[in-house]
């Protein structure tokens, strides 16, 4: 987007100031400003990161020592399982979508999302949906417990609690599609006269890509959860032998959809991270072309992989070695994309603000998590790792200091533009430290637990594991406590502090239009639309 | 002032973003249908 720039500013009703929003808990109730929208996203998901982090740690208490000391085994389980849904549909997920509704619209120079009441249903119906998942854990029986994949034929021993969670996860795949839906239309519609598709910024092209993912993928998963449903309750055998069925089928459809989910959570990432880069390294993005194809690249290759998570259950050996060769062909357009970073920032006049060193610590340790899969793309290797402790290292090492760092280092680089304040960059770079020091005490160890055979998803274990556990449950309490900051960091920012300026960071305006907007942005931007040459 | 934006697109763009969004609600629900139904038919088979 180095090439950027606009004849008609778009804060055409930065002298409306009357024309502000209405007061009260209205205000949020009914909005369909897509800034609203996209903070009561961001918001949501940091209730949510703090209450899947409290289970995780439920989790890692537990397994501080060999032996059992804080919960039954039942409720570890629910721990496990509830952590993982909450984090990947009700933190990672809306925190993208959150990012993604406030920064589009300012990004292509559109006035707001193009469906703004659906914008809004999808908002609520997304905390509808988290409400009834965590009240499950209240039903008789305990919450849901199989783990987030709900394998069949464990998952259908759940109590009361597995329609809850079904009808839960519907309604989040429903808030989530019309969201894909909105951002498609969006991005279609209303770019700013000039905005050609290979101009957009890229977390514009791939939160795009995204969306496309979103709608190909949700719908599988509604429809693998509802024939768990009618097996539970209608007497259906879809995934189960004794009836004709196949519980096999199920993880099929299962990762069909879980595949291309990780790159939904992971492609938003790569997009923040290709806005930050050039604007700290004060270059434009080294290979902007490849990064789109790259990126499309990326998603149409999930779909072709799903089944190297599941090498044990037995497949032909021409399945295996198919799953295997494509799953380490989309090392190659994400190699493309590493290279591009790395070259965007070589030879550039680099500063290390605190969005610049969660998207430095992003390209180091997601890195780390891609190597990891690699190994495990191996079919035969992947027999020693599959559901132990190097899985649960290799996808945390994609999703924590991958997505989760990606998506504070999103936050950092635009809250000044959404609260006209310049935060604590002191507090801020204490805050990465620490993140990036307890983030590797607590997940690296878990590598070698998990070569040395410790399985995933147990709550006790033999005694041998005993140090490396230790060591990684300081790293969680750690990180745990860290995120303490990151919170009181933004609730500072958000109270007041030094007026944010435009441009915020250095010569940002050549890097996106949200930059010629005040800050904080108006209530209502570009309403004249801007012209990009 | 409510909290809705002032301008909104105009007619042709309205007329394409509903047709654009329809299409796209009609994919996911015929995703959804086509996976239970090959589902029934496996079954049944």
């Amino acid at each position: 987007m180095s090439t950027t720039h606009t004849q008609a500013h778009g804060h055409a009703h930065e002298h409306h100031d009357d024309h502000g929003p209405a007061k009260g808990f209205k205000r949020w109730l009914t909005t369909t400003n897509h800034k609203d929208i996209g903070t009561m996203y961001l918001v949501f998901s940091l209730v949510m990161f703090l209450v899947g982090g409290a289970m995780a740690l439920v989790v890692r208490a537990e397994l501080f020592m060999p032996g059992m000391q804080l919960v039954d085994p039942g409720f570890f389980n629910t721990m496990t399982t509830v952590h993982a849904l909450i984090m990947v549909f009700g933190a990672v997920m809306p925190a993208t979508v959150g990012l993604a509704n406030w920064m589009i619209p300012l990004q292509i120079g559109a006035p707001d999302m193009a469906l703004p009441r659906m914008n809004n249903f999808s908002f609520w119906l997304l905390v509808a949906a988290f409400s009834l998942l965590i009240l499950s854990l209240f039903m008789p029986g305990g919450g849901p417990a199989a783990g987030w994949t709900l394998y069949p034929p464990l998952v259908l021993q759940t109590g009361d609690a597995l329609p809850l969670a079904i009808f839960a996860i519907h309604l989040a795949g429903a808030s989530s599609i019309m969201g894909a839906i909105n951002i498609i239309v969006t991005i279609m519609n209303l770019r700013a006269p000039g905005m050609t598709l290979l101009k957009m910024p890229l977390f514009v092209w791939t939160w795009l890509i995204t969306a496309y993912l979103l709608i190909a993928v949700m719908p599988v998963f509604a429809g693998a959860v509802t024939m768990l449903l009618t097996d539970h309750f209608f007497g259906t055998t879809f995934f189960a032998a004794a009836g004709g069925g196949d519980p096999v089928l199920y993880q099929h459809i299962f990762w069909f959809f879980g595949h291309p989910e990780v790159y939904i959570m992971i492609l938003p990432a790569f997009g923040i991270v290709s806005e930050i880069i050039p604007t700290f390294s004060r270059k434009p993005l080294f290979g902007y072309d490849a990064m789109v194809y790259a990126t499309a690249s990326i998603a149409f290759l999930s779909f072709i992989v799903w089944a190297h998570h599941m090498f044990t259950v037995g497949m032909p050996l021409a399945g295996e070695m198919f799953f295997m060769l494509s799953t380490m062909l989309i090392a190659v357009p994400t190699g493309v994309k590493v290279f591009n970073w790395t070259a965007t920032m070589w030879r550039g006049s680099i500063s290390f603000e605190p969005p610049m060193l969660f998207a430095l610590a992003f390209l180091f340790l997601f890195t780390i998590g891609g190597f990891s899969g690699l190994m495990m793309a191996i079919a035969p290797v992947d027999f020693q790792y599959h559901d132990t402790y190097f899985i649960v290292a290799h996808f945390h090492y994609v999703l924590v200091p991958g997505a989760v760092f990606a998506i504070m280092a999103g936050v950092y680089y635009w809250l000044p533009k959404w609260t006209g304040h310049m935060y604590d960059t002191k507090l801020a770079n204490i805050h990465f430290w620490m993140s990036s020091i307890f983030v590797n005490v607590l997940f690296f160890p878990q590598h070698f637990l998990g070569l040395a055979g410790m399985p995933r998803r147990i709550p006790d274990y033999s005694t041998q594991f005993a140090d490396w556990n230790m060591v990684s449950s300081i790293g969680a309490f750690g990180f745990g406590l860290s995120q303490l900051l990151f919170v009181y960091i933004i609730w500072k920012c958000a109270k007041g502090g030094a007026k944010a300026s435009h441009e915020v960071w250095d010569d940002a305006r050549v890097h996106g239009l949200e930059w010629t907007v005040p800050s904080p942005a108006p209530y209502h931007t570009f309403e004249e639309a801007p012209v990009v040459k | 002032m409510s909290n809705t934006r002032a301008n909104g697109p105009t007619e042709q763009q309205r007329r394409r973003i509903r047709r654009g969004a329809l299409a796209l609600a009609l994919l996911a629900i015929g995703i959804y249908v086509a996976f239970i139904a090959s589902g029934v038919l496996g079954w049944r088979g």
